[in-house]
C-alpha cells in the first residue's frame, strides 16, 4: 500500500513539475489584449486542455487533475506541434488545421525508447561483464594492502565526468580522421541514424557504471575474503582462482546486485548528457526539445516513460537478487 | 627498512621501488590534496593573477603577417603566447576566466553543499532513530530524483523565465535551492545508513544499558561518530555538486543566466541565440559544448572541461583518501578529527564561557572571530540618495510648458530650455565643461528648411475670408518655391476645367484633385505637363488616410521639414508647382470652393546657418582617461499651437517629452545627486546635451570635437525614458552597442557594472540590435565605446516616435524613476569604484 502511495507521490510531483515548467503556460500575458482576441487565444487553449497563466496553485492543481483525467481516458496526451510553440492570435480555421498536426505522445515515445534502450542495454551489459573483471582484479584477495595504483585508476574512472569522455571521444575522432586526411570521419561524431551512430554513446555511457561496478565487487570480494569459510578453504590449499570464482565472487556478486540500481539511476541520469552531447534522440533529448517547444503532455509522459524505466529495472534486479540469493531466500521463507 | 634496501645493491631496480612506495602512501589522500589546495590558492588569487580581464576581451585584432600587410584576426583565438588557454569567441583569455571564475564557481558549489547537509542531517538524524515523517521525506525525495534524473529536473526548473532572468546574486540563490532540493534526499539516505550502522555498535547498546537518553546518544555518541564520515561525505558532495553544475551549464543554464549575444529577445522567432556568460564562472563556460565541438575549436569547451574534471577528481580523491585512511585500523585521524568537531562544536564553546576564568584564551579567539564574521556579512551597504518621482516630474513638468515653444532650434523657447538646464547644471553644482561655459556654440551647416507657420484662406471676390485651414493639422508643404516668397494667391481651379482649358494662361491657379480623382492615378500625368513657370502655380492633393492630423514624428520630419524647389538642381530645371497635401474632406471642400481665390502663406527657415548650442558639465575626476560621458539630445521639432477652433482647444504639441524630455529629466536629476558626493571620482564624468538632432544631428559631430572624446571614452546616449507598451515587461530597459570597432573590453565591463544594479532598482537590460541613432552612428566612427539606452525596443519606438504628447499621465512615473536609480547606481560605482561588496 505503502509502495502505491509512493508511486502516485512522485507521479504528481513530476507531473506538477513538468506542467510547472512548461514555458508556454507561464509565458503570456494576457493584460490589455482586447476581447476578441481573448476568445481566440483561449479557444486555442481549450483544445489542450490547461489553463492559460500560471497565476495560482490552483491553476496547477487543475493542470495535474486535468492530466490524471488524460491518463484515465489511457493515453498520454498530445504532441501539439505547431500549436503549442507559438503564442499569437490565430483564427479558428488556422486552429483546426493546426489541430490536424498533432501526433499522440505514445507515439513518439515508442520511437525515443527504441533508440534509448539501445544504449541502456549494451552498456548495462558492458558494465556488468568488463566491471566485474576489473573488481576482481582491483580486489585485495586477502592481502594485507592494497595497492594504491589500482584503487586510484578506479577512482579516476568513476571521477571523470562524462562530458570529459564525450569530449575526449570526439575530439579524437574528429582530431584523428584529419590526421589521416580522411573525408569521412571514421565514427559517425553525431546523430542517430544508424546503428553505427550509437557506438560512441554507448562507450561513453558504460564508462562510469563500469568502474562503479568494478568498485562494488572489488569491496565486495574484500569484505567476502574476511569470512571464515574462505580463510579455510585458503589454508587448505585452493587454488588463487578457485578461491575467487567459487567462494569470494559467489558470495559478493549478491551484494554487487544490490546496488545495482544506483547503476541503472547513473546511466538514465547520463543517458541526458549522452543524447544531448550526441544529438542521439532518445527519450531525454526528445523531452528536453519538448520541454523547449512548450509541450508539456509530452514531457510528462516521457518523464513517467524514465520512471517506468526505473521502476522495471529495479523489479528486476529485486527478482535476481531474490533468485540468486538463496540464503535470503531461505530466511524470508 | 631503510638500511635493509639500501644494503640491495640492486640499482636498475629503482621504479619498482617507487612503485613499491607508491603502493603504500596512500596516493589518493595525496593527490586529493595537492588538488584541492591548488584550487583554494586560485579561489583566493586566481582573479589577482590573472593575466587578462576576465569579463571581456578584444572579438578582433589587427596583426601584421611577413608582407606587412595588416590582417584582421576574428575570435575564437586558438592558443598561443598571449592567450595559453586560447580565447572564446567574444575574445577573453579562458584561463583567465578559468582562474577568476574558480572563485564563484566553488563559491556556489560550497553554498549547495552546505545547505544539502543542513537539511540532510537533522532529517537522517530523526528518521535513523525511527521518526516516521522523516524517513518518508527521505524516501520521497531520493526515489523522485533517481527515477527521473535530478539533472533533467534541474534543468526544467532552473529554465524558468522567473529564474533565468534574475539577477547573479538571487540567481545562485535559486541554484543552490535547487541543488538542495534536488540531492539532499540521497545524501539524507546514505548519512541515515551510517548512523544505523553506527546504532548497531556494541557500545551503543552499552549507552543504552546504562539508561541514557535517546538525545543524549545521538548528541554525545552518534554525532562523535558519524563526523569522520560527515567530512568525507562533504567532499564527495561536493564533486557531486560540481558535476551537476558543469552538467547544466552544458544545457545553458548557469549563474546569471541573463546576458545573450545575439538576438536576445524571444519576441523574435527562430532566431538562434549563443549564450554567454559575462559573470566569471566555470558552468557558463560549459555552453554550446556541443556547438563548439561541431566547429572543431576545441579548446574554448577543452579548458573548462578539464578543470571541472580536474576539480571533480580532486575531490573526490581527498574523499576516498580520507576514508580509506578511516578505514585503516590504526589511524589517528578519527581522534584527531574528533578533537576537532569537539573544539569547534557550540557546546564546547558554552563550556568555555561558563568557565571563562580558565579557558579565556579560546573563548577570546572564538568570539573575535565569531564577530568579525558577522561584521562581514552585515556591513551595510553604502546607499545612494534615493531618486524621487516628484524630482523627476519637476524637470519634466517644466520643460512641457508652452513657453519652450517644443524647443525648436533657432526659436526663443529653445535659448530658455537651454538656459533652464544651464541653471539646474548649476544649481547642482556641476562644472562648466567648454572652458568655463556650458554652452558651446556651432554653425548648422546642412541646409534643411522647417515651416515654422503657414495659413491657408480662401476668400472670395469681394474679399471676404470664406475658409481657414490650419497648419498642420489640416494640410501640410511638401515644396516650397524659395525662401524669399512668403505668399502665393491663386484662383481655385477643378481638374474638369483644367482638361476643357477653360482657364486664363496668364493668372496663377491652384489645381484641386479630388480623392476620386487621385484613385485614377492622375497625379503623375499632370506633374508631367503642368511646369511651376506655368499658370499652375499649385496643386492641392487629397491624401488618402481619413484625416490629415500629424500623428508621428515620421510624418512630421517628413512634412514639417520642406524641400526648396530652387535648391534642387531636379526641380531647378523643371520647376514643379507647389504641391499642398490635405485630407479628403479638406480637397472636397476646396472643390466645392472652386473660383474663389486661394492664397498661402508660409514663413520657411533654412537651417543652414542658424546657431546649434551644445550644453556641457562636468565632474573632473582623478583620471583623464575612460571618462563617462552621459548624452541626450536636447531640440526638438517644436510644435506648440493651443488655437481655439470652435471652442475646442486643438493642441499640437511636440515638445519631445517622450523622445528626450524624460532623458533630460534623468541626466538633471542624476547629475544633482552625483554633485552632491563630496569626492573626486576615478573618472571624469561629462553631461552634454546635443542640439540640432531634429535637423541633421550635427550636434554629435561638434561633440566630437572634444578632448574627452580622445581619452577612450564611455558614452551612454538616453532616450525615451520611461515609456512603455502593455505587452512588454515594465523592468525591461533597451540597449545596443556596436561590436565591431569599439572598445569592447570596457563595454563589457559597463554591462557587468549594469547587470550588477539591476535588480534591486528593478530594471532587467536587455540587448536589441535593432535600435539606433543616426547620431551615435557617426560616432562610432571614433574609438569611443557608445551605448544606446532607451526605454522602448526597436518595433514600439516606431509607433511612439514622437506620438503626440497625452500630457504627463502617459509617462510611467515608475519606470522612469527605477531606470534613473539604476543608471545612478551603475554610474557611481563605475565612477567612484567599488563602493559595495561583490
Amino acid at each position: 500500500m505503502w509502495g502505491i502511495t509512493l508511486t502516485f507521490i512522485i507521479l504528481t510531483f513530476i507531473i506538477a513539475i513538468s506542467k510547472l515548467s512548461s514555458p508556454s503556460t507561464t509565458k503570456l500575458n494576457l493584460e490589455g489584449l482586447d476581447e476578441l482576441s481573448l476568445i481566440k487565444i483561449q479557444s486555442r487553449f481549450d483544445t489542450r486542455s490547461t489553463i492559460v497563466s500560471l497565476s495560482s496553485m490552483d491553476t496547477l492543481k487543475t493542470n495535474v487533475i486535468n492530466y490524471y483525467k488524460i491518463l484515465g481516458e489511457g493515453h498520454l496526451g498530445w504532441v501539439y506541434g505547431s500549436l503549442a510553440s507559438r503564442n499569437g492570435i490565430y483564427t479558428p480555421e488556422e486552429i483546426e488545421a493546426m489541430k490536424a498536426t498533432m501526433v499522440p505522445v505514445s507515439e513518439v515515445i515508442k520511437e525515443g525508447l527504441k533508440k534509448s534502450a539501445l544504449l541502456i542495454f549494451p552498456s548495462f551489459l558492458i558494465a556488468m561483464v568488463l566491471g566485474t573483471i576489473k573488481g576482481v582484479y582491483d580486489s585485495k584477495k586477502g592481502k594485507r594492502n592494497d595497492s594504491s595504483l589500482k584503487l586510484i585508476s578506479t577512482l579516476v574512472g568513476l571521477s571523470i565526468p562524462d562530458i570529459s569522455v564525450v569530449w575526449f571521444l570526439q575530439a579524437a575522432v574528429i582530431l584523428i580522421s584529419r590526421a589521416l586526411e580522411g573525408k569521412s570521419l571514421l565514427l559517425p561524431v553525431a546523430g542517430d541514424a544508424t546503428l553505427l551512430h550509437s557506438i560512441m554513446p554507448i562507450i561513453t555511457l558504460s564508462v562510469l557504471p563500469t568502474m562503479y561496478v568494478a568498485r562494488i565487487t572489488s569491496i565486495a570480494i574484500d569484505n567476502a575474503y574476511n569470512h571464515e569459510y574462505v580463510r579455510t578453504a585458503i589454508s587448505k590449499g585452493s587454488s588463487r582462482l578457485r578461491v575467487i570464482w567459487v567462494h569470494a565472487f559467489r558470495n559478493a556478486i549478491v551484494e554487487v546486485l544490490g546496488s545495482l540500481s544506483s547503476v541503472v539511476t547513473t546511466l538514465i541520469s547520463n543517458l541526458v548528457i549522452v543524447e544531448y552531447l550526441y544529438y542521439y534522440k532518445g527519450l531525454t533529448l526528445l523531452m528536453l526539445e519538448y520541454y523547449d517547444k512548450g509541450e508539456s503532455d509530452a514531457v510528462t509522459g516521457i518523464a513517467i516513460t524514465l520512471y517506468g524505466i526505473f521502476l522495471f529495472f529495479y523489479l528486476l534486479i529485486k527478482l535476481t537478487k531474490y533468485i540468486l540469493d538463496s540464503k535470503g531466500r531461505r530466511s524470508t521463507i | 627498512m631503510n638500511t635493509t634496501r639500501s644494503l640491495k645493491p640492486n640499482k636498475s631496480n629503482w621504479a619498482t621501488n617507487i612503485i613499491k612506495t607508491l603502493k603504500k602512501v596512500n596516493l589518493p589522500l595525496v593527490l586529493g590534496l595537492i588538488i584541492v589546495l591548488g584550487i583554494v590558492f586560485i579561489c583566493f588569487w586566481g582573479s589577482y593573477y590573472a593575466p587578462h580581464n576576465p569579463k571581456s576581451g578584444n572579438p578582433a585584432i589587427y596583426t601584421t603577417d611577413a608582407n606587412g600587410d595588416r590582417l584582421l584576426m576574428v575570435a575564437p583565438f586558438p592558443p598561443s603566447k598571449t592567450h595559453p588557454f586560447g580565447s572564446d569567441k567574444l575574445g577573453r583569455d579562458i584561463l583567465s576566466v578559468l582562474m577568476a571564475g574558480a572563485k564563484n564557481t566553488f563559491y556556489i558549489a560550497m553554498l549547495a553543499t552546505v545547505l544539502r547537509f543542513l537539511v540532510a542531517t537533522p532529517i537522517a538524524f530523526l528518521s535513523a532513530f525511527g521518526e516516521k515523517i522523516s524517513k518518508r521525506l527521505i524516501i520521497i525525495f531520493s526515489s523522485a530524483f533517481t527515477a527521473v534524473p535530478s539533472l533533467i529536473l534541474s534543468i526544467m526548473i532552473l529554465k524558468l523565465y522567473a529564474i533565468r532572468k534574475l539577477d547573479v546574486a538571487p540567481s545562485i540563490i535559486a541554484f543552490v535551492i535547487v541543488f538542495t532540493i534536488v540531492g539532499w534526499g540521497r545524501l539524507a539516505s546514505t548519512i541515515e545508513e551510517k548512523i544505523k550502522d553506527i546504532l548497531n555498535e556494541d557500545f551503543i547498546k552499552g549507552e543504552i544499558a546504562i539508561g541514557k537518553s535517546k538525545f543524549a546518544i545521538a548528541t554525545q555518541n552518534v554525532l562523535v561518530h558519524i563526523t569522520p564520515s560527515i567530512v568525507i561525505y562533504f567532499f564527495l558532495e561536493i564533486a557531486l555538486v560540481l558535476l551537476l553544475l558543469a552538467q547544466l551549464g552544458v544545457f545553458n543554464v548557469y549563474v546569471g543566466n541573463k546576458l545573450v549575444a545575439g538576438s536576445v529577445d524571444s519576441f523574435v522567432p527562430g532566431a538562434t541565440r549563443t549564450y554567454y556568460n559575462f559573470f566569471p564562472e566555470w558552468g557558463g563556460m560549459m555552453t554550446n559544448l556541443r556547438l563548439v565541438l561541431s566547429k572543431s575549436r576545441l579548446w574554448i569547451s577543452g579548458f573548462p572541461t578539464l578543470a571541472f574534471s580536474v576539480s571533480i577528481l580532486g575531490f573526490n580523491l581527498l574523499g576516498q583518501g580520507l576514508n580509506h585512511e578511516l578505514n585503516k585500523r590504526n589511524s589517528r585521524f578519527i581522534s584527531n578529527i574528533n578533537k576537532l568537531a569537539f573544539n569547534l562544536s557550540p557546546m564546547t564553546y558554552l563550556n568555555e564561557i561558563m568557565n571563562f576564568n580558565k579557558k579565556w584564551k579560546p573563548v577570546v579567539i572564538k568570539t573575535t572571530s565569531i564577530l568579525l564574521v558577522m561584521l562581514l556579512v552585515c556591513l551595510p551597504m553604502l546607499m545612494d540618495s534615493p531618486i524621487t518621482k516628484e524630482d523627476l516630474l519637476k524637470h519634466i513638468g517644466e520643460l512641457q510648458h508652452s513657453k519652450y515653444e517644443g524647443r525648436l532650434i533657432g526659436s526663443t523657447g529653445h535659448d530658455l530650455a537651454a538656459d533652464y538646464i544651464i541653471q539646474q547644471l548649476k544649481k547642482a553644482d556641476i562644472k562648466p565643461l567648454y572652458d568655463g561655459e556650458y554652452i558651446s556654440e556651432f554653425k548648422l551647416e546642412k541646409s534643411k528648411n522647417m515651416i515654422r507657420t503657414s495659413t491657408l484662406h480662401i476668400k472670395n471676390s469681394s474679399g471676404a475670408l470664406l475658409e481657414d485651414i490650419k497648419y498642420p493639422l489640416a494640410y501640410f508643404l511638401k515644396t516650397w518655391p524659395s525662401n524669399a516668397i512668403e505668399t502665393l494667391e491663386g484662383e481655385i481651379l477643378t481638374y474638369e476645367k483644367y482638361i476643357d482649358n477653360d482657364f486664363d494662361a496668364s493668372k496663377n491657379y491652384f489645381l484641386v484633385l479630388t480623392a476620386e480623382q487621385e484613385e485614377l492615378l492622375l497625379y503623375p500625368k499632370i506633374i508631367r505637363n503642368v511646369k511651376g513657370d506655368g499658370p499652375i502655380k499649385g496643386l492641392i492633393l487629397s491624401d488618402r488616410s481619413e484625416s490629415r492630423n500629424v500623428t508621428s514624428k515620421v510624418d512630421l520630419s517628413k512634412k514639417g521639414l520642406v524641400e526648396i524647389m530652387d535648391q534642387n538642381p531636379y526641380y531647378s530645371e523643371n520647376p514643379p508647382p507647389m504641391t499642398i497635401h490635405t485630407s479628403v474632406d479638406v480637397t472636397n471642400k476646396i472643390h466645392s470652393l472652386a473660383g474663389n481665390t486661394l492664397s498661402i502663406t508660409s514663413k520657411v527657415i533654412d537651417s543652414n546657418g542658424l546657431t546649434g548650442k551644445n550644453i556641457g558639465g562636468i565632474i573632473e575626476g582623478k583620471d583623464k582617461e575612460n571618462p563617462i560621458i552621459i548624452t541626450t539630445t536636447y531640440d526638438y521639432l517644436g510644435f506648440h499651437d493651443d488655437s481655439k477652433v470652435n471652442g475646442v482647444t486643438n493642441i499640437v504639441e511636440y515638445i519631445g517629452l517622450y523622445e528626450n524630455g524624460t532623458a533630460i529629466s534623468s541626466i538633471l536629476e542624476i547629475s544633482e545627486r552625483l554633485g552632491e558626493i563630496n569626492k573626486t571620482p576615478k573618472r571624469s564624468i561629462v553631461f552634454i546635451f546635443i542640439d540640432g538632432s531634429a535637423v541633421g544631428n550635427e550636434g554629435f559631430e561638434h561633440m566630437e570635437e572634444l578632448d574627452y572624446f580622445k581619452e577612450n571614452p564611455l558614452l551612454l546616449h538616453l532616450k525615451y525614458m520611461g515609456i512603455v507598451k502593455w505587452h512588454r515587461p515594465q523592468d525591461s530597459f533597451y540597449y545596443n552597442t556596436i561590436f565591431d570597432n569599439t572598445n569592447s573590453e570596457m563595454e563589457g565591463d559597463f554591462l557587468l557594472w549594469l547587470r550588477r544594479h539591476g535588480s534591486h532598482n528593478k530594471s532587467h537590460i536587455l540587448l536589441d540590435k535593432n535600435i539606433r541613432h543616426d547620431g551615435l552612428m557617426k560616432l562610432n566612427k571614433q574609438e569611443a565605446v557608445s551605448i544606446l539606452l532607451q526605454g522602448l525596443d526597436n518595433y514600439d519606438s516606431q509607433w511612439h516616435d514622437g506620438l503626440e504628447q497625452q500630457g504627463l499621465d502617459s509617462i510611467d512615473m515608475t519606470r522612469l524613476k527605477n531606470h534613473t536609480q539604476y543608471l545612478l547606481d551603475s554610474i557611481v560605482d563605475m565612477a567612484y569604484g567599488h563602493l559595495l561588496f561583490y
